[in-house]
């Protein structure tokens, strides 16, 4: 008798005692300051994530997000159609878990100049996140509008940084999106596309991880999702209440434009069919969505 | 040494003590493991807030050049886990830039001299202040960097290692301690328990043991207790066996009869004894010699076990003693068939050395708990009853009762009484006159004695005579009877009493005191010898017949006649007529009652033609009739006495009768 429960003992301790108590550790999902973002910004904000150990860390872009789950500093990811094909070339297990919006405007591009402007110069300075769903935009505005991407200088830098650039006379363009348009808008950049008329490019948002997250923390995921869809219910409801919240994570914009911002998207966060199959064309893995 | 721990205390001691050791070691782990995670957080935080600065101080113009900035910081911030916030605000508090996008407040318990900063102060403080100085042409800017530090993540850092040392320190502890415990208590507790009961009750051996130390103990224990074992069993065979007949000896059979009352209290279960004595065993020893004596109690001893049961209990006690003790019985019929299967058993001739002689064995029956309470009364009233079977002809078997009991305790009392009665001189002498038939004058007398106590009263000479003879206290009386009737010759020496001859009895006891002739001689040395008449019965000669003749010639030598009393009752031989110098018969009375009829008439003749033939005076006893009398007188009878002519009397009544005659 005592002998197994001896043997029980050691197993057990052997066992518990490579494994460790993992689905207790904090899970960090690392974003950036983008609208269709703020249901996790406003469950930070309002303690829901808290009862899920999940932790939203902000950064400048959407390439510094990715960086920083490539690194490993985070569990999940925030990323659009273009994060996500550059990680799952690295990850071949990564994969969508929670969409969360469908840009309509929320990305744009702006200039000094019209397009017909634009079209004349022999030159164009173009400000963008270069390794971003930015170049795709700008790619597929250049392509509709018959622009050759010969007459395009190029400057990589992210939104942040991109907010110092003042008004200049020189044909310029800015691949942005919200909430980092208003300040160019004011300082006199108006918006010449946006994925409400370039409708061939489609911008997904979605949280993104491994398979092994997926499979470790199934139960926890359940209950972002359920987070997440609470936390867009009562944003929808009540965006002067949100508006606090979450004005910190996105560049402090007033909130009219906080309030115009959201007619920029489209939550998806309840995938029908047809979004469904548009993200698969898209080559998103859907097997461990929740839906 | 007065105060005594068990092993498992002592361990139980020693692990405490190991416990607080280890206690006292993690202790000193978590400390360390602090001022480790201390240094590596404090050097962590002071090259964030060198990198911040850095960062500030070569790019900002303005406040706006924050957002050039804010990626870096960011970076710097998430790289690093120490640091839960960055925060820059200008020289008006105005938070600037905050790593933590969410509202933010700027901390309070701040620590602003970064030298007094170490891995001691970073669990002490909440945040640490760099201020930044600017200059813009020749106008200077402050700005201040916050680095918030995660205090969770720190002390999460230290109280993991902590937690996991625990647990790892505990599961170890109970495995080590679970193992220790097993092989110790397997190994050491369990053979040393066993080792104990072995030694306490030597029932189970213990099987081999790991342990060497405890092995040869063990080993030298079982060596130990063989030898002790079988010295035990010979010494309780020397102590519980009868060497001889190899059956229990008298200890054996009391430690059995107290295991039965015991028992009995509690079940009420019955149980008798037997008490085998053989008859005239004494004989076989005399006649055949001791060894065949040996031999033929072996026989007997082996007869009696196999005619009893299994249960029964067979003992003996004593030279030709034997005690069956019936552990259970339901009725009295049970116990007779044992007790006449023994008799009939014992009965049966026995052969050795070609001799056949049979014995018989008397039996005294005695049950518990109708008869007595104890073993020292179960065994005395068996030996009574006993005592009463051959009493009532050997060879038979007798239940003790209370009316034998109270026989036996009257006897008891009358034998002490004896003793009192000898020391305040309560005895008395009656005289019977003697009768010469023709001239019927009185020509002598029997002194009978009496027995006048103050407490019993009258006590005839049959209640206590035979008393006395079993317990030896005749000879005492028998000395005093021979005193007082030797002074009461010498008183009527120089009276007309004088020519009466005094005649008392003497028991063959008296004979078997090797004093008694040297009594006889020093009590009649003064007085004339031929007035004395002993008057003896032939149980005499019964015992020692030659030396008892021996003495009566001694003594006739001095002038005491002899006669011989109740001649005809007892192992009466002619031989003694002839070989015993006797002067008087005396025909018992017996025959006198019987003078009625011819044949009682014939054999009285006979008797006193024998006395005739033999020159003996021939003397009648118990004479009461008249007819009787004559037909003695007819007979020429010389002499006779009874209540025809007087009853025993008192020496005063006695005399005056006398006077009454001359």
């Amino acid at each position: 008798m005592f002998k197994k429960f001896f043997l029980y003992f050691v197993v057990i301790f052997i066992f518990s005692g490579c494994g460790g108590d993992s689905s207790k550790k904090p899970l960090i999902i690392v974003s950036n300051a983008w609208i269709g973002y703020a249901p996790l910004f406003y469950a930070q904000e309002k303690g829901y994530l808290k009862e899920v150990d999940i932790n939203v860390i902000s950064v400048v872009s959407l390439a510094e997000a990715m960086d920083v789950f490539m690194v490993g500093r985070a569990d999940m990811v925030t990323t659009t159609e273009h994060e996500y094909k550059k990680i799952k070339r690295q990850f071949q297990d990564f994969v969508p878990i929670i969409l969360l919006d469908r840009s309509d405007g929320g990305d744009m591009i702006l200039s000094n100049k019209t397009i017909r402007e634009l079209k004349q110069s022999s030159q164009i300075d173009a400000y963008l996140e270069v390794d971003s769903i930015n170049f795709d935009i700008l790619s597929e505005f250049l392509k509709k509008e018959g622009i050759s991407k010969k007459k395009i200088i190029f400057h990589n830098e992210d939104q942040a940084s991109m907010q110092s650039l003042k008004y200049r006379s020189i044909p310029t363009i800015i691949v942005t999106y919200v909430p980092y348009d208003y300040t160019f808008k004011k300082k006199g950049y108006f918006e010449v596309a946006s994925t409400s008329n370039l409708k061939t490019i489609v911008v997904i948002d979605a949280l993104c991880t491994t398979k092994g997250i997926v499979k470790k923390y199934k139960n926890r995921l359940l209950k972002l999702k359920n987070i997440i869809d609470k936390s867009i219910k009562e944003i929808t409801v009540d965006k002067k209440k949100s508006y606090k919240m979450v004005a910190p994570y996105l560049d402090d914009i007033s909130y009219k434009e906080y309030i115009d911002a959201f007619k920029t998207l489209k939550w998806i966060n309840h995938p029908d069919d047809k979004i469904l199959n548009v993200i698969k064309k898209l080559g998103y893995e859907t097997g461990d969505m929740i839906k | 040494m007065k105060h005594k721990i068990s092993i498992r205390f002592f361990i139980l001691i020693f692990l405490l003590i190991m416990g607080f050791v280890q206690i006292v070691s993690l202790y000193q782990f978590y400390h360390k493991e602090k001022r480790i995670v201390g240094h590596l957080a404090s050097v962590s935080v002071k090259e964030t807030i060198l990198n911040v600065y850095h960062i500030v101080k070569k790019t900002f113009q303005k406040q706006q050049d924050i957002k050039k900035s804010k990626a870096k910081i960011d970076n710097i911030k998430i790289s690093n886990n120490f640091i839960k916030n960055i925060i820059i605000t200008d020289d008006k508090a105005h938070i600037i830039y905050s790593s933590q996008r969410s509202k933010t407040k700027i901390p309070k318990n701040v620590c602003n001299n970064l030298k007094k900063y170490d891995k001691n102060t970073i669990f002490l403080y909440s945040a640490y202040k760099k201020d930044i100085e600017l200059y813009r042409g020749i106008k200077r800017y402050v700005y201040f960097v916050y680095v918030v530090t995660d205090k969770d993540y720190i002390n999460k850092l230290v109280m993991n290692a902590l937690y996991e040392t625990l647990i790892y320190f505990f599961i170890m502890a109970i495995i080590t301690i679970g193992l220790f415990w097993v092989f110790f208590e397997r190994d050491i507790i369990i053979p040393l328990e066993k080792l104990r009961q072995f030694a306490y009750y030597h029932t189970q051996k213990p099987k081999e043991f790991l342990i060497k130390e405890l092995e040869s103990i063990r080993y030298s224990l079982d060596i130990t207790f063989d030898r002790l074992e079988k010295e035990q069993r010979e010494l309780y065979n020397l102590s519980t066996k009868d060497s001889l007949s190899g059956l229990y000896n008298r200890l054996s059979l009391f430690d059995k009869i107290d295991w039965l009352i015991s028992k009995s209290k509690r079940d009420q279960q019955k149980f008798a004894i037997l008490f085998i004595d053989l008859d005239d065993f004494k004989n076989i020893n005399d006649f055949l010699g001791h060894d065949i004596g040996d031999e033929v109690l072996k026989i007997i001893a082996n007869t009696i076990e196999q005619s009893v049961r299994d249960i029964d209990f067979v003992a003996r006690i004593g030279g030709d003693e034997f005690v069956v003790v019936l552990p259970e019985y339901d009725n009295n019929m049970q116990i007779v068939e044992v007790a006449n299967r023994i008799i009939n058993n014992i009965s049966k001739p026995i052969t050795i050395n070609d001799k056949s002689f049979t014995i018989g064995a008397s039996i005294g029956i005695v049950t518990y708990p109708k008869n007595a309470k104890d073993k020292t009364e179960l065994i005395k009233y068996a030996d009574i009853a006993m005592y009463k079977a051959k009493e009532s002809g050997k060879n038979q078997f007798y239940f003790f009762t209370s009316k034998l009991n109270e026989s036996l305790h009257e006897k008891l009392s009358i034998q002490q009484k004896i003793k009192k009665a000898l020391k305040n001189n309560y005895f008395e002498l009656y005289y019977q006159p003697k009768v010469d038939m023709k001239s019927q004058k009185i020509v002598g007398c029997e002194a009978l004695i009496r027995w006048n106590d103050p407490v019993l009263g009258f006590v005839t000479p049959d209640k206590f005579i035979s008393i006395a003879e079993e317990n030896g206290y005749i000879v005492e009386i028998g000395e005093w009877v021979l005193k007082e009737a030797a002074q009461q010759i010498k008183k009527w020496q120089d009276t007309p009493l004088k020519n009466l001859k005094l005649s008392f009895n003497v028991s063959a006891k008296q004979f078997q005191d090797i004093h008694f002739y040297e009594k006889i001689y020093e009590y009649t040395k003064d007085i004339e010898k031929q007035k004395l008449d002993i008057e003896i019965t032939e149980s005499v000669f019964l015992d020692n017949t030659k030396k008892h003749i021996a003495i009566i010639q001694k003594i006739k030598k001095l002038g005491i006649t002899f006669s011989l009393d109740d001649f005809g009752t007892g192992y009466s031989s002619l031989s003694y007529l002839r070989d015993i110098p006797l002067d008087t018969i005396k025909i018992d009375k017996s025959f006198l009652d019987n003078f009625d009829n011819e044949s009682g008439k014939s054999f009285i003749k006979m008797i006193i033609n024998i006395g005739k033939i033999l020159s003996m005076e021939v003397v009648a006893e118990g004479v009461e009739k008249i007819e009787q009398i004559e037909f003695l007188k007819s007979n020429e009878c010389d002499i006779y006495q009874g209540y025809y002519f007087s009853k025993p009397l008192k020496l005063q009544e006695f005399e005056e009768l006398v006077f009454r005659q001359l």
